[in-house]
């Protein structure tokens, strides 16, 4: 065995261009394979930090919510775990906890978890410093002043100081004593997200305590021993259809189900068809880099047929002859591998440091990542030196001493090779297409219409949560806030919003239809995400106004209370009738339609058209504005005359300038279509390098074996296209034949394309005619040179060579 | 048939000299003659037969061929004049290994723009007349050299050239196989096929009309 890793070493050092060729196809092909791998490992593999996680469930309605964590209110969660018989114990937690964390001279936007006292001790964490928040701190509303700071912030605003605990800091207008910091590893139960702070909620949402509507709970349980997760959902659901008797105005009895925690919900079903996609597309690959090598390889061990025979008519047997030809693709393979796993090393490690709209994500490379690139590596060793090895075991010593051709089967023109060519072409047009259709999301969901204008707006984000005036006071500050804004020399136009789109905590709030008096939820019409808004918003956001009127400061508590209503609510409440003049309840008014927008985009840029209503900021209190802002200056200019601004009539105030596009280009909104479109164009590119290699390979190989051939050709009164034809003919035949094949493949293959990419369509024209142009010029540089080293065949040379 | 004036052929040296493989050739072949080239290795025999068949293209002088000027033509119109005119055959046979016999003669006609049901009556007769047809759907590793060279002269006269040019036709064969092919030359040459012929061997060049002695890169007798 030594022998044969010392003749395969030598082998390969005296072909250093084939060697090098190899290496980089395969430390590409499992490189690629691994930085997948470590990211499907870190978020679908990996255990959450905490004590026994095979037993945590999360509860989850039972209808899919996609990107809502929110599940139940806080009566429903006390409820559910006081009845349950199947769970040891259940805590809950809202991980929309946004503040301004003020302590010293540090001021600082944080967002943390609002947790039940019981979160930690159910999850079995152990604090790094002082004490987590515990369910004996709480003996009702306030009665919890307690942070835990998370290990990340205890570092970046506290020095890492262990004297913190028992500190004071305030978080908007309240003040929280720090009790503990969690441990460095301790993230919550969510991958993506990074809290940066626990505070109980008895002392954060008292006024969602006993509030049954406000579903503000996440709720994590943990399986009594052997109870099945269906079990424990249908006694969950049980409970819920009781609650729903009970509490008919409030609770709708919605069944309930069990899913693992940590991919945000319903979401991680989308996180995990994606990922498990792009593996897919990874190994597929590393299938054409073992495709264009196992071709390479047969080409070698064909041109080594001579000293193959040799050695069998000097007693080899045929296991020690494909001993020696595995052995060369071992070496090959480990070296490779190896590189690969070092490059992926260095990706994985840039990933873990990369700041995802999602979140950090933490990946490493741990023991299960270094298995797996050992395993890609010797299955992509004997997937390549397999091949040649069994055309050598089954060709004919004499047959190759006498270097005539093999047989004279009629397919002797189809050989093996161009089998593994043909696929591998076939693989590349797959991800090239794929590629192609993630550009084309992209550029799709770019000019998909939002239903607002982000380019040339500014967004300053204000939270007024800390002052002290309310009602009309509160109200006049903003106008005034506003007012000065528009004063701004340059504004064009101006409007106030409580969120802008994409920026999450939109839920539907039940529409009543005019005259009831029985508000229980099954009674409800509709349920629209509402935003609240200024005069001049849909001015400023670039909202076209369908029909009637915008809202006006003319619009207060003391005049019938309105709306403003997008199309897709118009026609699912009146269909074809007009809205302008129609009536609903909401939020416990009466109100009337006086204005219909256009449809947009609100939560992703998946969801179906949703209804959404807009409420005037006049007649709908409101502490924190997105005021948005148009202007023909530059954002450089303009973003430090909006803050001086703003904070000169209110200086207390959190004040955030950001231009919109860069928010939108922050946020989840285009995150998912960023994502695919790098991870298949990454792919898309790998393939087509190995395709490039692989027919150039080909392509090369046909001519320096066929010189002599071409020479009698030309001799023999063939012209250019003749020569041509016999020369790279093959290459452009399988070229085209694979690229039909990898068409028909992606066509077949949209399904997995749908998990990957928004509204995936590898039909598209403009699709097709792009991998049609990829794979000609691919062709065309794979065969170039070949080809004009054919042309430059001079037959009376290479003649008289013999 | 063919008129040399002046030819030469050389190759570039360092520091702007050249090696000459042919010089100051003047040489007449009137049409239906059978010249032998002969001359010790590295005479330049071979330089000209390929400069003859069209294939080396880097010599100074005057070429005519049937009263066309090759000098003046550019490289396609000399292809397209070798296809009309010149047949090759090789030392080495070149035969294409992976071509059946058969196929191995459909090739230059394949290059030649003839329809197929021309081409297939062409090689028919082809091999009717080379007494091959039993072989037609052999490879060459099928063959023995006097049969693979019987192909190479038989694929060199399918298109039905005016001049066959040989190089060496019989150097890989035993001498009874090298008699049957020089007869066979003899015969073509009697039915009108101009024949130049590059041989080592006085037997063969005796089945010619004329003998022409290179040395050096020049012609030494039989100019």
């Amino acid at each position: 065995m030594i022998a044969d890793l010392r003749f395969a070493l030598r082998v390969l050092w005296k072909s250093p261009a084939f060697t090098l060729a190899a290496l980089v196809t395969l430390m590409l092909g499992i490189g690629a394979n691994v930085v997948v791998f470590g990211v499907v490992n870190a978020v679908l593999l990996h255990p959450l930090d905490v004590s026994d996680p095979q037993n945590l469930y999360q509860l989850r309605l039972g209808e899919w919510t996609s990107g809502k964590l929110l599940t139940t209110s806080y009566p429903a969660y006390e409820d559910l775990r006081r009845r349950n018989n199947t769970f040891s114990e259940m805590a809950g937690f809202d991980g929309f906890a946004e503040a301004t964390l003020r302590w010293g001279n540090t001021v600082k936007s944080v967002t943390g978890y609002a947790v039940t006292g019981n979160y930690f001790e159910m999850l079995g964490v152990q604090p790094q410093v002082g004490r987590f928040i515990q369910a004996t701190d709480e003996h009702g509303p306030n009665s919890a002043p307690y942070v835990v700071l998370s290990d990340q912030l205890w570092r970046s605003a506290f020095s890492a100081d262990p004297g913190v605990i028992g500190t004071t800091v305030r978080l908007n207008k309240d003040s929280f004593t720090v009790v503990g910091v969690a441990p460095a590893r301790f993230h919550g139960t969510e991958h993506f997200d990074r809290p940066d702070y626990w505070v109980p909620f008895v002392n954060w949402n008292q006024q969602f305590l006993q509030n049954r509507t406000s579903m503000t709970v996440t709720v994590l349980g943990r399986l009594k021993p052997g109870v099945t997760p269906q079990q424990a959902a249908e006694n969950l659901s049980a409970i819920a259809a009781q609650l729903a008797k009970e509490y008919p105005q409030t609770d709708t009895g919605m069944p309930l189900r069990l899913v693992r925690p940590g991919l945000q919900g319903d979401a991680g079903d989308v996180i995990r068809g994606f990922l498990y996609s792009v593996a897919g597309l990874a190994l597929l690959v590393l299938v054409a880099a073992c495709a264009n090598l196992a071709s390479l390889f047969a080409a070698r061990a064909a041109d080594r047929s001579r000293e193959l025979a040799l050695r069998v008519a000097l007693g080899a047997s045929r296991w020690r002859l494909v001993r020696q030809l595995l052995a060369e693709a071992m070496v090959l393979s480990m070296v490779g591998g190896a590189a690969g796993l070092v490059i992926a090393g260095l990706l994985l490690r840039a990933l873990d440091q990369w700041q995802s709209p999602y979140g950090r994500l933490a990946v490493s490379v741990d023991a299960r990542v270094y298995l797996t690139s050992i395993a890609l590596t010797i299955v992509s060793a004997l997937l390549f030196g397999m091949i040649p090895a069994r055309q050598v075991s089954q060709s004919s010593p004499l047959q190759a001493m006498k270097s005539g051709p093999v047989d004279s089967m009629p397919l002797r023109r189809f050989t093996l090779r161009d089998l593994l060519v043909g696929a591998q072409i076939a693989i590349c047009t797959l991800l090239v297409t794929a590629s192609l259709v993630a550009v084309r999301g992209m550029v799709r969901m770019l000019h998909a219409p939002l239903g607002f204008q982000p380019q040339g707006a500014i967004l300053a984000d204000v939270d007024l949560s800390e002052i002290e005036q309310r009602g009309d006071a509160l109200l006049e500050k903003q106008k005034a806030m506003l007012e000065a804004v528009k004063g701004i020399p340059g504004v064009a136009t101006a409007g106030a919003v409580n969120r802008v789109p994409f920026t999450g905590g939109l839920r539907g709030i039940p529409v009543f239809p005019p005259g009831t008096t029985d508000f229980n939820l099954n009674n409800s019409v509709l349920a629209p995400y509402r935003f609240t808004i200024s005069p001049g918003y849909f001015e400023a956001a670039g909202t076209r106004l369908v029909r009637a009127r915008d809202v006006s400061w003319r619009d207060t508590t003391n005049t019938p209370y309105v709306a403003i209503v997008n199309e897709t609510f118009a026609r699912k409440m009146w269909g074809d009738m007009p809205a302008i003049g129609q009536r609903f309840i909401l939020l416990d008014h009466l109100r009337e339609v006086v204005g219909v927008v256009e449809d947009g985009k609100y939560h992703n840029m998946q969801e179906p058209p949703q209804p959404v209503v807009y409420l005037p900021l006049t007649q709908s209190e409101q502490r924190g504005l997105v005021f948005v802002v148009r202007s023909p200056r530059a954002h450089n200019e303009m973003a430090p005359a909006l803050e001086r601004a703003l904070s000169g009539l209110e200086p207390n105030a959190l004040i955030k300038v950001q231009s919109w596009h860069d928010v939108l280009g922050g946020v989840n909104a285009l995150f998912p279509a960023r994502a695919s479109t790098a991870a298949l164009g990454v792919m898309g590119v790998l393939a087509v390098m190995l395709a490039v290699t692989g027919i150039f390979g080909m392509a090369a190989y046909n001519v320096s074996r066929r010189m002599k051939e071409l020479g009698i050709r030309a001799a023999l009164g063939a012209r250019t296209k003749h020569v041509m034809s016999a020369a790279v003919g093959r290459p452009i035949v399988l070229l085209g034949l694979g690229s039909l094949a990898g068409l028909l493949l992606c066509v077949l293959a949209s399904r997995l394309l749908e998990h990957i990419v928004y509204q995936a369509n590898p039909r598209d024209p403009l699709v097709i005619g792009g991998v049609v142009l990829t794979m000609a010029l691919l062709g065309i540089a794979a065969s170039a040179i070949p080809a004009v080293r054919a042309l430059a065949v001079d037959p009376s040379k290479l003649l008289r060579e013999e | 048939m063919i008129k040399l004036k002046n030819l030469e052929r050389s190759y570039p040296l360092a520091k702007e000299k050249f090696f000459y493989v042919l010089r100051d050739i003047n040489l007449e072949v009137e049409e239906g003659d059978f010249v032998s080239i002969m001359g010790p290795s590295g005479a330049g025999k071979s330089t000209l037969l390929h400069i003859l068949g069209m294939h080396d293209h880097g010599w100074r002088g005057e070429y005519f061929l049937g009263g066309t000027a090759v000098h003046h033509l550019k490289p396609k119109e000399r292809a397209t004049l070798r296809n009309e005119q010149i047949g090759f055959v090789f030392q080495q046979y070149h035969l294409l290994d992976d071509l059946t016999v058969y196929e191995n003669l459909d090739i230059p006609l394949s290059y030649r723009h003839y329809k197929k049901s021309e081409r297939a009556a062409m090689v028919a007769d082809m091999l009717d007349r080379f007494q091959i047809v039993g072989k037609k759907d052999l490879y060459p590793s099928q063959l023995s050299g006097g049969q693979q060279q019987l192909v190479g002269v038989a694929r060199a006269i399918i298109a039905e050239p005016k001049l066959l040019l040989a190089d060496e036709p019989t150097g890989n064969l035993h001498s009874s196989q090298g008699e049957e092919i020089m007869e066979l030359f003899c015969k073509l040459n009697e039915q009108g096929m101009t024949i130049v012929q590059v041989t080592h061997s006085e037997k063969n060049a005796s089945y010619g009309k004329r003998v022409i002695q290179l040395r050096d890169g020049w012609i030494v007798k039989g100019e």
